[in-house]
């Protein structure tokens, strides 16, 4: 089943994408990899942030190997953090 | 908005305001302790390929990296044995000196408050969704590189394991 969800945006992938949310369409269920993967071939600029970033659904960061299926709240692409 | 003094035995909050200490280190003053620790991180003029650095400026995802900030305070009071923590991140500008993160333990003896404190900035620095952008005398900035110690792939979830006595490969620090 294919599903469009929303993909957010921070710091330095925002800026360098000109963007803070954009629409997707991927199958699900899916995996962090494969969302990344989707990201990094649609902005191949940001390949290597892409592949930095981590993905977030409902404000946790999601694990690597499990399957997603609950995106209807959207993601968080959460690039290279620098708190503290 | 620095907090009153509330009944609990932690509290955990960004804030645009900049950070009074005392009143973050009388929050956790408790009758059985026999410690108080309070760190700091602060705006530093230098940062690997930036000299001259006037200020940062904070984003985050905050309901996110509230839940990171709170579920750290939460381990630590689990794991060690701790009376009291709260910490505060800045968000907005913050200039050079001020105050970016605090964070106060207090404990029955110190070595538990060290240890909690550490690995309070260490899980923060690890997960919480927080960017920094270095802003230079020369009016350059520039998105700090931060923390990189995740590739995508790599295990994440707010279940971090047992602190580490080392930082590792954690970000540069303060």
């Amino acid at each position: 089943m294919t599903q469009s969800f929303q993909v957010r945006y921070y710091a330095q992938l925002r800026e360098a994408l000109q963007v803070s949310t954009e629409e997707l369409s991927l199958d699900l269920p899916t995996s962090e990899r494969a969302i990344l993967d989707r990201l990094a071939e649609m902005h191949p600029k940001q390949r290597e942030l892409f592949f930095a970033s981590r993905v977030a659904v409902e404000e946790a960061y999601v694990d690597a190997d499990a399957l997603l299926s609950k995106l209807a709240d959207g993601i968080d692409i959460i690039s290279p953090i620098s708190g503290g | 908005m620095i907090t009153p003094l509330i009944p609990s035995a932690a509290t955990a909050w960004l804030t645009n305001a900049p950070l009074d200490i005392r009143a973050l280190r009388n929050e956790v003053a408790d009758p059985a302790a026999g410690a108080i620790l309070v760190f700091e991180g602060t705006v530093r003029d230098h940062s690997p390929g930036h000299t001259a650095v006037i200020a940062l400026e904070y984003e985050a995802q905050a309901s996110m990296a509230q839940r990171v900030l709170e579920a750290a305070l939460e381990y630590a009071l689990e794991v060690f044995p701790i009376c009291k923590a709260a910490v505060r991140h800045r968000l907005g500008r913050v200039e050079l000196g001020e105050a970016t993160i605090a964070i106060a333990v207090s404990a029955a003896h110190r070595n538990e408050a060290y240890q909690a404190s550490r690995y309070i900035i260490d899980r923060i620095k690890h997960d919480a969704p927080i960017w920094k952008r270095e802003i230079c005398q020369d009016g350059t900035t520039g998105w700090s590189l931060g923390c990189r110690a995740h590739t995508s792939g790599a295990p994440a979830g707010p279940e971090v394991k047992k602190p580490k006595t080392e930082s590792g490969r954690m970000g540069t620090g303060f």
